[in-house]
This record gives structure tokens, C-alpha cells and sequence, in this order.
């Protein structure tokens, strides 16, 4: 977490000044105020960590000649060698061999790939502060920042902002921001920092690169001195199809990329969600309400983390110690995804009230297991309408927080014929069946309560029964063990009505619903 | 201030005269809604309705009401009903149960605390608590609730509670007689006294006995 926020090291501020990027056109907006709905959504930054195997495997120190090499095909070959190194005479593709004669006192690391993906990877993440629009290079990262510039205040400030941070972790980065992604991580490995903004200045940036940053086989390069093409430019200058033949069609491809002519999809990083922060607290606390404001902090953490990550908390829990290490989970039930400190923090409270202690609290953690896409709504014109929906929700949340999950229910229909099994408890909100059939009462009795008889005649307390002629049979349940078989009768005194059945098998009667 | 001016609002109340007040939810029987100020439930009130036995009281009384305020709002809370309001029956009622919230708790402080949750919410168009017992305090919370949050509020008390001082807008007593539902009213902010009426739901008439 504390390295999101570039620490202010003037020593370090200062050099990232002194690389102070300087805008090539002023097309992009450069003052927050200015509209970005007008622009296209691509602005490519790419970072090229011209040092990278060296920094995935921690190897800091500036002074000491350090070099990474990789297993080659015949030889052991230096991939990257640092300042130090460098300036002794070690360059990249340089034999370990002949490295180790030049510099005696050379020290060597053998390259590990899946450390610096390790490593890009915590970078990206990082990195996310700026945009959730995140691409991982073998030797870098890609940003796309169009849609942050305003949010940073404009494109020098942002990037700014980002150089600051990237001085701090890495040795010599390079940031390059370009309208296209190939041409920005191209420039970006040049390890020349520029800021282009608009399509027609790309080819002035790139036509001086080597011809040999796209190429790469040895039969391309080798035909690239035959035609005398050295740069890019020169690339761009030949005609296209006589190019695809004498190279590879990939090629025009790849030079279509470079000018923004051609499709260039980048794969995006998605950084695993995870949340979970913890206080140990120096004085054991036996009162709840004293882990309120703790409590706050965290949540102000978690709506920071969710706030940036797009997302929305769709289960959350509480977990307390005590000084005898008994943990406390205490789950906040959430109806729907929530990112609002202030109904979180308002229903934490109320799950902390439902919990009793039994002795002083040591430890208070939060922790998020499951995540949502955070999709804001739009505004409702009639802004009553959709205050009175979070309300509704807001309102069962409440609920069952204090009362618990059992407490708090909907009511639906079930299609079964015993009146008993006809409904069921169910998450407020959802619809059961529609049921058909004789008419139901509205109270029912969970126990069927017996009625007394005398003289042949029903009794409801000392008032005469009349009961209806029709009649409706219902017998079922066979198959669970809990057959029904009666036959229902409405009942009447002078002011109620009731539901009594008459049970087929004992012949008594039973009171079982009140209209 | 005219005399008129004064007369028209909705807190002076003159003796045999019923104020007419739009904030009344008509209760769909016709005898009731002509002595009830407003012509039905008061909206945004407590009204308290005593029984003789709470797993009697009478649903169908509020039934008609139910119904027309279930669009209002998302929810329309019964919390600590003696019986289970039969989801089948309510159905058939026209009571849309996917907005029914059941409350379930023993505990005499939680069942206030979530009457006066919901009744404040403003996410609930009506309330039905049964509440064990209540003090003239607790009352008076749920009435101010009910105000606050707009909400048709409905208590269903034992008649033991009778002889106690209530804060509910509107308090009536139902009992079983031999002409139907008889209902005495106790209470009628704004509305005149000791005209009980009986309704007898399952003739379909009323009769009308004036005691003065």
C-alpha cells in the first residue's frame, strides 16, 4: 500500500524533474477543465524497464558491477548489466565468458522469466492507481491513460505524477506515451521519453528508430543493409507490396500498427481482487462501541481499495480476537453490492451490536471474499423513484443485520396441494407460484387446533359452527410421509369465518385457517 | 385570520363535524369510511385497533387497504404476526407478496426497534405490528415514526390495554358480536366519539348503533 503513493523524496523528485517530458503537441488537453468526450479513448503509455531482469531478482546495489545473463543456444549470454557494469566495458549479448575476463570481480545472476512477470505484475497493480487499463509487456508495462488525463489534471501532470513513482522503484525507466501501442512501446525501448498526442506526429517520432527494433532475424537484417533501408522511416517510405514480399506480410502489418492504421488490441491485466486489513490494538477493548472508529478506518481503506478497483463489495465480514484468541466472525449481510462508506459503516454497526464478547477485543480485521463490477446507474430524472429503491434495500439490509438472516423473510406461494407445504419463507423480494384453487384463509393456524363437538354440533369457543355445504378434498403427500387426507370445510360464527377440516382417516375436526 | 381560514385547517376540529383531510387511505367499507375523519386510515399515523384475542384479529378489516397502498412503496412489513399470514390466502387477496416483509422476533426490544425502522424507512407503505405490550413512551415513538416516514402504521393490541393512555391518531376496539364486527371508537384525532358502528363482513351490510 505504501508504495501507491510516491513518497515526496526530493532528491528523487528532482531527478524525475530533470526528465521533465515536454509536450510535442498541445492537441491533447492539458487543463482538467478542457472536454474529453470528444477525443478518442487511446493514449498509449508505455514503461520500459531497460533493467528489469536485474530488478525482479532484487539486485539493488549501484556500485558493485552486477550482470543477469540467460542460457543461449551455445553460450551463456549477458542479457542486462547494470551502470556499474556498463561502464566497465559489459554490454548485452556479451558471452558470460568474455564478461568474466573483462571484469573479474563481475557478479552474475542467471535470468528468471517467471520473477519478472512476478514482478511486473506487483507493478501493474500499482500501477492501477492511474488507470485500470493495464497491459503487461515482457519488459514493461503498457498504459492506456486516455480516460485519466482529467481526472489527474492533464496529461503533464499525470505523467509526472507517474515518473515520480517509477523513480523510486527502478533504475533508469523510460516512459514514452504515444497514440498507438506499438509505436509507444517502440519508443519506449528506444529509451528516448516523449509525449506525442496526435496521429500525425507519430511518423516524425519514430521514423529516425532503427529498422532493426521490427526485424529481428538475422535474414531480415541482413537483407535490410542489402536495400539500404536503416530506420523506419525508410520502412515507411517503400513500397508496401513490394515489402511483404521481400520480408514478411506480418511486417506491413506490424508498420500499419506503428502509424494507427491498423487494429492493435492489447491484452488487459486484471489484478486479482483482494481485500483484507487488519489493527491489533495495544489496549484490549471490552467495549464495542471503542471499536467504532477503528472499524471506519477500515471500511474508509476498503472503499479506497473498491474505489479504485471499479468494484463493489458483495460479501463482507468482521473478524474480532480476544485476548484468549477466540475469534468472532461477525458477517455483514449486504442484499446487494455496496461500495458507500456510510451504509457500510451503518450496517457494521449494527452487526457489532448483535455481538456479545466475552472478553477484551485484541485484533479487529475486515476482509471482502467476494467482489462485483461496480456499474453506476444513471440519475433518474424523477430523483424521488430512486432514492426510495436504495431505501428499500437499505431497510432489509438494516433488518437483518440486527435481527439476524433467520428474522427478517418474504413470503411466496408454493405449489403444493397440503395448505401446510403451500408456501415458504424466501428472500424478501422473490416471487413464488400462482396458486389455483378453492379460496384460502388469511391466518393459518401452523397447528391445525381440534374442535370441540357436542350434541353433533361444532363449537368455536361457546359460538355455534354453521358450516358450508361445499367441500374440497385434499389428499396428497404419500410420497414424504406426511399424507393429508381431509376434507375442508368453511365455517361460520356471526362475525368470523374459518377453515376447519374434517380428517379422513380419525374422523375428528380441526380448526386450520381464519378468513 | 379570517374565522374560515382558521376553520379550514386540518387541527381545528369542530364537535359533530368530520374534517376532510386527503391524507386518509379509504378502508373499502363504507360505514367505516363515513365515520373516519379523512374517509379511511389515517396516512402517516399509527392507528391502534384492540381485540379481544390477537390470533383473530381481523385482517380483512385492513384488507381492502392493504391492496390499494401495495404500489405505493417497495415493502409492506408485518412484524411479529400471532399466526402465519397465509401467503396462499393473501394471494387470492390481491396482495402482492413479493413486497411482503415477515418479521420474526421474540424479543419485545427488537420489535420495536424494527416497527420504528420501518415506519421511519419511508420504503414501507404499510406497517402491521403485534407488539406484546407498550408503554404510553413506546407509543408515542411509533407515532412519531409513522409521521416521520409517511407510513400507514396498523397495531394490533390485546383489548386488556383498554384502560391505557394511547399516542396512536386513530385507536378503536373490535369485538365479536352478534351483528357482525362490532367496532367502538376510542380515539379519533379529528373526528367525533362514542358513534360505534358494527360491520358484518360476510352479509355484506351494516348497522349503525349511536350511543351518546
Amino acid at each position: 500500500m505504501a508504495q501507491l503513493y510516491p513518497q515526496k523524496n526530493p532528491e528523487r523528485i528532482n531527478r524525475a524533474r530533470r526528465h521533465q517530458l515536454t509536450l510535442a503537441k498541445t492537441d491533447w488537453p492539458d487543463t482538467p477543465t478542457a472536454p474529453t468526450g470528444t477525443q478518442t479513448s487511446h493514449l498509449w503509455l508505455a514503461l520500459h524497464l531497460p533493467l528489469l531482469p536485474l530488478e525482479a531478482l532484487g539486485c539493488q546495489q549501484k556500485n558493485w558491477p552486477t550482470a543477469v545473463y540467460t542460457q543461449g543456444n551455445r553460450e551463456q549470454q549477458i542479457v542486462t548489466a547494470n551502470p556499474a557494469a556498463q561502464n566497465s566495458g559489459i554490454h548485452t549479448r556479451m558471452s558470460l565468458s568474455a564478461a568474466r575476463a573483462l571484469v573479474p570481480s563481475l557478479q552474475t545472476v542467471q535470468q528468471s522469466i517467471d520473477l519478472e512477470k512476478t514482478y511486473l505484475r506487483q507493478l501493474a497493480i500499482q500501477a492501477g492507481h492511474w488507470t485500470p487499463d493495464i497491459t503487461l509487456l515482457e519488459d514493461g508495462l503498457l498504459l492506456n491513460i486516455a480516460g485519466s488525463i482529467r481526472l489527474f489534471g492533464g496529461i503533464t501532470s499525470l505523467v509526472n505524477q507517474i515518473q515520480i513513482w517509477i523513480f523510486e522503484i527502478a533504475i533508469n525507466p523510460c516512459i514514452a506515451v504515444m497514440p498507438t501501442a506499438a509505436s509507444a512501446i517502440l519508443c519506449g525501448r528506444s529509451g528516448e521519453s516523449l509525449i506525442v498526442n496526435s496521429k500525425k506526429d507519430i511518423r516524425p517520432a519514430i521514423n529516425k528508430l532503427p529498422a532493426t527494433y521490427l526485424i529481428t532475424d538475422i535474414k531480415g537484417r541482413r537483407l535490410l543493409t542489402q536495400i539500404g533501408a536503416r530506420t523506419i522511416g525508410d520502412l515507411l517510405r517503400l513500397p508496401r507490396d513490394g515489402l511483404a514480399r521481400r520480408f514478411t506480410p506480418n511486417l506491413i502489418t506490424q508498420l500499419d500498427q506503428l502509424v494507427g492504421d491498423a487494429p492493435d488490441p492489447q491484452i488487459v491485466f486484471k489484478s486479482p481482487l483482494k481485500f483484507s486489513e487488519q489493527f491489533s490494538l495495544d489496549v484490549a477493548v471490552s467495549n464495542m462501541a471503542l471499536l467504532q472508529p477503528l472499524a471506519r478506518q477500515l471500511l474508509e481503506k476498503l472503499c479506497h481499495y473498491l474505489y479504485k478497483k471499479h468494484a463493489q463489495a458483495e460479501e463482507m465480514q468482521w473478524q474480532l480476537t480476544n485476548d484468549r484468541e477466540e475469534i468472532y466472525n461477525i458477517p455483514v449481510l449486504l442484499t446487494k453490492p455496496n461500495r458507500e462508506l456510510v451504509s457500510l459503516s451503518e450496517l457494521s454497526r449494527l452487526a457489532f451490536e448483535n455481538t456479545q464478547v466475552k472478553a477484551p477485543i485484541t485484533a479487529i480485521m475486515l476482509q471482502v471474499n467476494r467482489f462485483s463490477v461496480f456499474t453506476p446507474s444513471s440519475k433518474d430524472l424523477f430523483e424521488a423513484r430512486t432514492e426510495s429503491r436504495n431505501e428499500s434495500n437499505s431497510i432489509v439490509e438494516k433488518l437483518r443485520n440486527r435481527l439476524g438472516k433467520n428474522a427478517v423473510h418474504g413470503l411466496r406461494a408454493q405449489a403444493d396441494h397440503r395448505p401446510e407445504k403451500a408456501w415458504d419463507r424466501c428472500d424478501p423480494g422473490q416471487i413464488g407460484t400462482t396458486l389455483f384453487g378453492g379460496a384460502r384463509p388469511l391466518w393459518l393456524l401452523e397447528t391445525p387446533k381440534s374442535i370441540r363437538i357436542s350434541n353433533g354440533r361444532l363449537f368455536f369457543g361457546n359460538q355455534t359452527l354453521s358450516i358450508q355445504p361445499s367441500r374440497e378434498r385434499i389428499c396428497s403427500g404419500w410420497w414424504d410421509d406426511q399424507a393429508v387426507r381431509r376434507d375442508y370445510y368453511f365455517a361460520e360464527t356471526a362475525s368470523i369465518k374459518l377453515w376447519i377440516f374434517r380428517d379422513l382417516d380419525s374422523g375428528s375436526w380441526h380448526l386450520h385457517g381464519i378468513f | 385570520m379570517t374565522l374560515e381560514s382558521c376553520l379550514r385547517r386540518q387541527d381545528i376540529w369542530r364537535s359533530k363535524k368530520i374534517s376532510k383531510s386527503s391524507d386518509a387511505v379509504a378502508t373499502g367499507f363504507e360505514a367505516l369510511d363515513h365515520r373516519l375523519p379523512g374517509g379511511g386510515w389515517p396516512k402517516g399515523a399509527l392507528t391502534e385497533i384492540l381485540v379481544e384475542n390477537v390470533i383473530r384479529s381481523p385482517l380483512w378489516l385492513i384488507l381492502p387497504m392493504l391492496t390499494a397502498l401495495t404500489a405505493l412503496r417497495s415493502w409492506q412489513a408485518w412484524i411479529n404476526p400471532p399466526a402465519l399470514p397465509y401467503p396462499p390466502g393473501l394471494d387470492q387477496s390481491g396482495i402482492d407478496l413479493s413486497k411482503t416483509l415477515l418479521i420474526e422476533t421474540n424479543d419485545h426490544a427488537e420489535i420495536l426497534w424494527s416497527t420504528e425502522q420501518a415506519l421511519r424507512s419511508r420504503a414501507c407503505s404499510t406497517v402491521i405490528c403485534w407488539p406484546s405490550k407498550l408503554t404510553q413512551t413506546e407509543m408515542r415513538r411509533l407515532q412519531l415514526a409513522a409521521e416521520d416516514g409517511d407510513t400507514l402504521g396498523i397495531c394490533f393490541r390485546n383489548q386488556t390495554a383498554l384502560r391505557q393512555h394511547s399516542m396512536a391518531t386513530l385507536r378503536m376496539r373490535c369485538y365479536e358480536s352478534p351483528d357482525g364486527m362490532g367496532i367502538d371508537f376510542l380515539k379519533c384525532r379529528g373526528g367525533p366519539l362514542h358513534q360505534n358502528i358494527s360491520i358484518h363482513r360476510l352479509r355484506g351490510n351494516t348497522s349503525d348503533t349511536i350511543n351518546t
